[in-house]
């Protein structure tokens, strides 16, 4: 990129188009967004506009078919997909998940007392602790879903990424999800980008949003966005 | 019937060092197995084998039979990491690749095989003890040093990548060489492995203690250990009823007996499991 990415940007793309294979319909198309420090980005759009395209891009699991993107030197991600169908099965209790999520820095057989610190801490925050022993078939939806955001949070890193992450859960613990993510945000300045279809959320607790289908239709604060909230919400 | 001993065949020394190969053959197998079994990837040791299978048959017909590991190592080695590549690029899913090669490759050997004068299909398949020398018994041991190093050494980061690929890689975790070094180790095991296992045997070796495992361990570690102690019970097993059949006029071959014994295993451990269950 010629010119030099913004001090408080974690992650800069600049008309960005993502396709699924050589030949298919774009998915996402000359999209441009910033990633800033400390800021709830939410990812709004109905099914298939692109928006866990574009997550996918940000995290590098999916090449651009053309565009840029620059990530701040040594960003420290934790991301959270939408399906998670084939870990339920794996044999490991909560702890190894979640530890397995904590910064590993050197090759070494096991677990040292700050990983294993940093472990206890997500635990706690993302309420599982009590599960700690649990094997994971073991575990609903909802706490699945509450393991896999703790293993994020392991991590500690400067930046989270969800493809919808209350979609399992019951309105309580949506609510106090979302409650967690404006602590990290205003505690240790994490960064949080998090589609959803949770309008509720978007106006609550967002700091800019931005408004997909294929391509940016918004992207903004939310008070600005003139447009029909139904639109862009899932119809299942 | 024959003039020999059980005490005879036991305590020869080739038979000797084929418990030794074959027991720590078994060990790996079954320990790369959790994990080729956990990440859907099962199939390859099949695939591989039969790689090696034609392998050892092209350098047979060429002339360097007495080779054959320096020639299947670095072959199948090549030929995994394709199938890894096709698989990561086509997205067509690994299960397609692997079918064309081992197929292509079984071909491939049974065609070498027709024209190298005294080189015996059935054994490169299903398996024999008589290439057992002490210097492969060597090479053997060396093997399992490294891989029981490599084990030790990544336990967290295997586990890590085995449980959530997709989100190491999202993390910065370089995945691919934890693949690329999965790869690397599987097939040396299968090459090494296949000369007493048998090429056509040799993914029993990986499935069944994996699946004996899972349905006794609901740990990650657990499952490796007892993937490895199925593996080895397995093998001995097995190679006892084939040592056993030296004494009568028809000679079974030992991956035939120890992929009998390893179901014997599994449908024990499955027993074993639904049994607890309902208590």
């Amino acid at each position: 990129m010629g010119t030099e990415m913004e001090e408080n940007v974690l992650i800069s793309i600049r008309d960005v188009s993502m396709n699924y294979g050589s030949g298919r319909q774009d998915a996402i198309e000359h999209v441009s967004v910033d990633v800033r420090k400390g800021e709830i980005l939410a990812l709004v759009g109905s099914n298939g506009s692109g928006k866990s395209t574009l997550m996918k891009g940000m995290l590098k699991l999916m090449p651009f078919s053309c565009g840029e993107m620059e990530r701040a030197k040594g960003l420290k991600i934790g991301y959270m997909a939408q399906m998670h169908t084939q870990v339920r099965d794996f044999p490991a209790t909560v702890r190894e998940v979640v530890l397995s999520g904590t910064r590993q820095d050197k090759f070494f057989p096991f677990y040292t007392r700050r990983q294993r610190k940093d472990a206890e801490a997500a635990m706690e925050l993302m309420e599982v602790q009590d599960l700690a022993s649990s094997y994971l078939g073991a575990l609903s939806g909802g706490q699945m879903q509450r393991v896999l955001l703790a293993r994020c949070v392991a991590g500690n890193p400067e930046l989270l990424v969800l493809d919808e992450p209350t979609s399992a859960l019951d309105p309580r613990m949506t609510h106090q999800l979302q409650h967690i993510f404006t602590r990290l945000r205003d505690e240790r300045g994490v960064s949080v980008v998090v589609s959803t279809h949770d309008w509720h959320f978007v106006k609550e607790h967002a700091d800019r949003v931005l408004v997909l289908d294929h391509s940016v239709e918004f992207l903004g604060k939310i008070s600005d966005w003139q447009g029909r909230e139904d639109e862009h919400t899932c119809h299942h | 019937m024959s003039s020999l001993s059980l005490w005879d065949i036991l305590s020869s020394p080739l038979t000797l060092r084929a418990f030794v190969v074959g027991g720590l053959m078994s060990l790996c197998l079954g320990v790369l197995g959790v994990i080729l079994v956990l990440k859907r990837y099962a199939l390859i040791g099949h695939g591989l084998g039969e790689i090696g299978f034609a392998s050892t048959a092209v350098a047979a017909l060429i002339g360097l039979g007495n080779f054959s590991l320096a020639v299947s190592i670095p072959l199948v080695c090549l030929t995994s990491l394709l199938i890894m590549l096709f698989d990561r690029k086509s997205g067509m899913g690994g299960d397609v690749f692997i079918g064309i090669f081992s197929t292509v490759a079984l071909a491939v050997g049974v065609i070498a095989g027709r024209f190298t004068d005294g080189y015996s299909v059935e054994t490169s398949m299903f398996g024999s003890i008589m290439g057992v020398t002490r210097g492969y018994m060597w090479a053997v041991i060396g093997l399992c040093v490294v891989l029981g190093g490599v084990f030790a050494l990544l336990y967290t980061r295997l586990f890590a990548v085995t449980f959530d690929e997709t989100y190491c890689r999202a993390c910065g975790v370089k995945a691919d060489r934890f693949q690329f070094l999965l790869s690397l180790m599987t097939s040396v095991a299968v090459v090494m492995g296949m000369r007493v296992l048998g090429a056509m045997m040799i993914s029993s070796f990986i499935i069944f203690p994996a699946l004996t495992a899972r349905r006794l361990s609901r740990s990650f570690k657990g499952m490796i250990i007892i993937s490895a102690v199925s593996a080895v019970v397995s093998f001995t097993l097995g190679m006892g009823i084939s040592a056993l059949s030296e004494l009568g006029t028809r000679h079974l071959p030992v991956g035939a007996c120890v992929v009998v014994s390893s179901l014997a295993v599994l449908l024990i451990a499955m027993g074993a499991s639904s049994f607890r269950r309902k208590a």
